[in-house]
């Protein structure tokens, strides 16, 4: 073979290739151009229903009757609706979201959900499921689809387990806020961020018997797990013991421990090893402690606060004062006596502090 | 003349042979991309946006931004970046050694204060002449200092940064103020593992050719350079994104030798060569971007910008981390450079008679051809990954318009991308890095300020 005709073969061959491409991009083409016409007629439609939806369930929460509309519509609009009714679940309670329960009941739409959770599509299982826990706060709901949401707890997916666990912490299910807690101090941060919110109403419940027992285990990733909660709720809750984790070897543990020092009452040994703390080598650990002595009004404490006034450098010093000006009358005592003091850092912390204090008191 | 007839042909053949299977991988690439970017689409979700906003173990986010004078536009990208909805973030705005009337202007504009404050110095720096907060309710930091340039400017606002992870946007970017929710999405779901997400999706549409020619660029970067690198857990940044790093990563390979690009570069090098467990993550949903191009001047500044910002970073030939990247450097460096040689040699052997025409014919129907079916296959898997809501009459007209891209277009682009590309400044030494112990990752347990 010549090399004209072997090019000849090889530019017949590539136009080939090229345009075998090309119509195959074509017939994609117009399969992206039917599903982008449809989407938009989708859109263009839902966009027309929802303001009348919106005004509808306004009048059905304000405590009207008439759902003429939703049951008109559900038929040929049920994402719509649903959709319209879940834009409600974060600004109603008490009776007013037993009503939007009630009314996705009526419709239809619990059923319809807990068919899509059983999906093998995750975006299907995924929504469904969101809606499920919203929902099952509604008694009627929880007994139609409670056994569902606990099922998704199981789930291959972190969402859809996150909906499951919602919806159980909502719909009140007590026994299971153990399990959920447990959940919670496992190592996915999403999964903690999310229910920690939500358990922070059993955080009485809990500061009983998991909490002690996690901060006992020993397991480090599962102290830290558990105490970034307890700082999080930010509650005074009953926790006397914290001795151990401020005292602890791994730094995050004792630094969330000295944030959480600040608002539980604590008992007689963890109070001396707050003090403590004081003469630790880690100046971040110096300064929380000074920080937590100071909201736990610690007076026994006032010694060890003056000292460090009177040695640390001007941001710890200024802490130390602060601490002492919320301890009338005493730590403002202390503070005016080192307010002469010879040091200029000292006297001037401690007159700030105490400008403050009166100022504020 | 003889070794001519030879030598003219059998070199159009290699480079013909070479441009295919540029398509081919071009190709791939695109395919690969739009499954990948179909996957992270649909596991995205916004359901929990509103705890994320309130929770106080969401870690924080310090944005870096170096602004380069104190003008309008860079006053008003600080401005929106102080309004972006989180709920623990600030702005470290680092002047790098500005004029003194270029820092009354942001002083003023901010009511900037000094203030005295103990940074530590983890990654070197210039030195630092002051630190300012505003006097408003803003979470503002700036940080004025003696030159050094961006990566300098960078590496004082990872110093001074209060929170544990490092935001950092394109100047020339667009986006939406809950981008950091959805950047930090990512990261909640792997902590340990995700040291990086990088956020950036196509712009809107722009009426024209240029518009087209534009949004036809977009989807192939889109597809290929962020999609599928993601899915090759090769990730970079690309023009309009914005990312989130956190702070111990960055600080664990030295800090910035340069732009993001070159961090990035960094951070697949330092996990690979001390078998850290790290991985990117990619945010295609559409919370960044960078504007479409209106004009040919603006088309060929992006094209240009980029191109630099590549070449100054992946340099195969010399040891560092592009050297990882190849496949990049092919694409973008090598490719254009040796279709220009054959358009060139094609063209000689024509006119002297030296190669047969049907050989001839083969380059731009290869090239061209190849290209063409590329721009395609990148609407129409763009489309196939995320509905863009066009009209089916736009899509048609941006698929269409992958002709006239190819045809006179494609040719100046090429050599756009060799002057970029070859005229980039040389790559910086890269800072090997070591392994650091991954910081806790909700509260800040850090007390530096």
């Amino acid at each position: 073979m010549t090399r004209a005709a072997a090019s000849l073969g090889a530019l017949y061959t590539a136009l080939a290739l090229v345009g075998t491409y090309f119509l195959f991009l074509v017939v994609l083409l117009l399969v992206a151009m039917r599903r982008a016409g449809n989407m938009r007629a989708r859109n263009a439609a839902s966009a027309r229903i929802r303001p009348a939806l919106q005004s509808a369930l306004v009048s059905f929460l304000a405590g009207g009757t008439d759902d003429s509309l939703f049951r008109r519509l559900i038929p040929t609009h049920p994402d719509d609706i649903a959709e319209s009714i879940l834009r409600f679940q974060t600004t109603v309670g008490g009776s007013a979201r037993d009503r939007l329960c009630a009314l996705a009941l009526d419709l239809g739409l619990v059923h319809r959900w807990c068919q899509e959770g059983r999906s093998r599509d995750v975006l299907r299982r995924r929504a469904a499921f969101a809606n499920l826990a919203f929902a099952c706060v509604y008694e009627p709901c929880r007994r139609i689809a409670g056994d569902q949401l606990l099922g998704a707890l199981k789930d291959a997916d972190e969402e859809v387990r996150l909906s499951g666990c919602r919806g159980v912490v909502l719909a009140g299910g007590e026994e299971q806020i153990e399990e959920l807690f447990a959940l919670a101090i496992e190592p996915s941060l999403l999964t903690r961020i999310v229910l920690t919110e939500d358990l922070r109403r059993h955080a009485f419940a809990l500061a009983a018997r998991p909490v002690p027992e996690a901060l006992r285990s020993g397991d480090t990733p599962r102290i830290r797990a558990t105490l970034e909660i307890l700082v999080a709720w930010e509650r005074a809750i009953p926790l006397e013991d914290l001795r151990e984790a401020l005292e602890h070897r791994d730094r995050d543990i004792r630094v969330l421990a000295f944030g959480l020092a600040s608002f539980v009452t604590l008992n007689s040994e963890s109070r001396r090893a707050l003090v403590r703390s004081l003469r630790d080598a880690d100046e971040g650990i110096r300064g929380l402690a000074i920080v937590a002595l100071g909201r736990q009004k610690m007076t026994e404490a006032i010694p060890e606060l003056a000292f460090c006034l009177r040695t640390e450098g001007l941001e710890l010093a200024r802490q130390a004062a602060a601490a002492l000006g919320s301890m009338p009358p005493l730590g403002w005592r202390t503070l005016e006596e080192l307010s002469a003091s010879s040091t200029p850092g000292t006297a001037l912390a401690a007159r700030e502090a105490l400008a403050h204090a009166r100022t504020e008191g | 003349m003889e070794d001519l007839r030879v030598l003219l042909p059998l070199t159009l053949v290699v480079l013909v042979v070479v441009l295919a299977a540029f398509a081919a991988a071009s190709f791939d690439a695109l395919l690969k991309g739009c499954f990948e970017l179909r996957r992270i689409l649909r596991s995205t979700s916004y359901d929990f946006d509103s705890l994320l906003l309130k929770s106080p173990l969401v870690p924080g986010i310090s944005v870096v931004f170096a602004p380069r004078d104190a003008s309008p536009e860079s006053r008003a990208l600080a401005r929106r970046l102080l309004d972006l909805h989180f709920g623990r973030h600030e702005l470290v705005l680092v002047l790098d050694a500005l004029p003194p009337a270029a820092l009354d202007r942001w002083i003023a504009d901010f009511h900037l204060v000094r203030r005295e404050r103990v940074v530590p110095e983890d990654l070197p720096t210039e030195a630092i002449r002051g630190y300012y907060v505003s006097q408003d309710p803003l979470r503002l930091l700036a940080i004025d200092k003696q030159p050094g340039g961006v990566a300098d400017a960078f590496n004082a606002g990872v110093n001074a940064a209060q929170y544990s992870v490092i935001g950092l946007v394109d100047a020339g970017a667009e986006f939406i103020p809950e981008v950091l929710l959805r950047l930090i999405r990512p990261m909640l779901g792997d902590w340990d593992g995700t040291v990086a997400v990088c956020a950036v999706a196509p712009p809107p549409p722009v009426p024209g050719l240029v518009g087209s020619i534009g949004a036809l660029e977009w989807r192939r970067l889109w597809l290929a350079r962020c999609g599928a690198f993601s899915a090759w857990q090769r990730l970079l940044p690309v023009p309009g994104a914005f990312l989130v790093v956190k702070r111990d990563a960055v600080r664990a390979v030295g800090g910035f030798r340069a732009g993001p690009l070159e961090l990035f570069l960094d951070l697949h090098a330092a996990a690979r060569t001390n078998g850290l467990r790290w991985r990117t993550a990619f945010v295609a949903s559409p919370v960044s971007f960078r504007l479409a191009a209106r004009s040919w001047r603006d088309l060929h500044r992006q094209v240009r910008d980029d191109q630099r910002q590549l070449g100054s970073a992946l340099q195969p030939l010399r040891p560092g981390p592009g050297r990882e990247f190849f496949g990049l450097f092919c694409a973008r460096g090598l490719r254009p450079l040796l279709e220009t040689a054959a358009y060139a040699l094609a063209a000689a052997g024509w006119i002297t008679g030296l190669v047969p025409t049907a050989l001839v014919a083969l380059v731009p129907v290869i090239a061209i051809g190849g290209a063409i079916v590329t721009s395609m296959a990148a609407v129409v898997l763009g489309e196939l990954a995320q509905s863009s809501s066009m009209a089916p009459s736009s899509l048609a007209i941006l698929f269409l318009a992958a002709i006239p891209e190819n045809l006179g277009y494609r040719q100046i682009r090429n050599l756009w991308l060799i002057a970029g590309y070859f005229g980039a400044p040389a790559p910086k030494k890269r800072k090997r890095g070591h392994p650091v112990k991954n910081r806790a990752p909700a509260i800040e347990t850090s007390q530096k300020r």
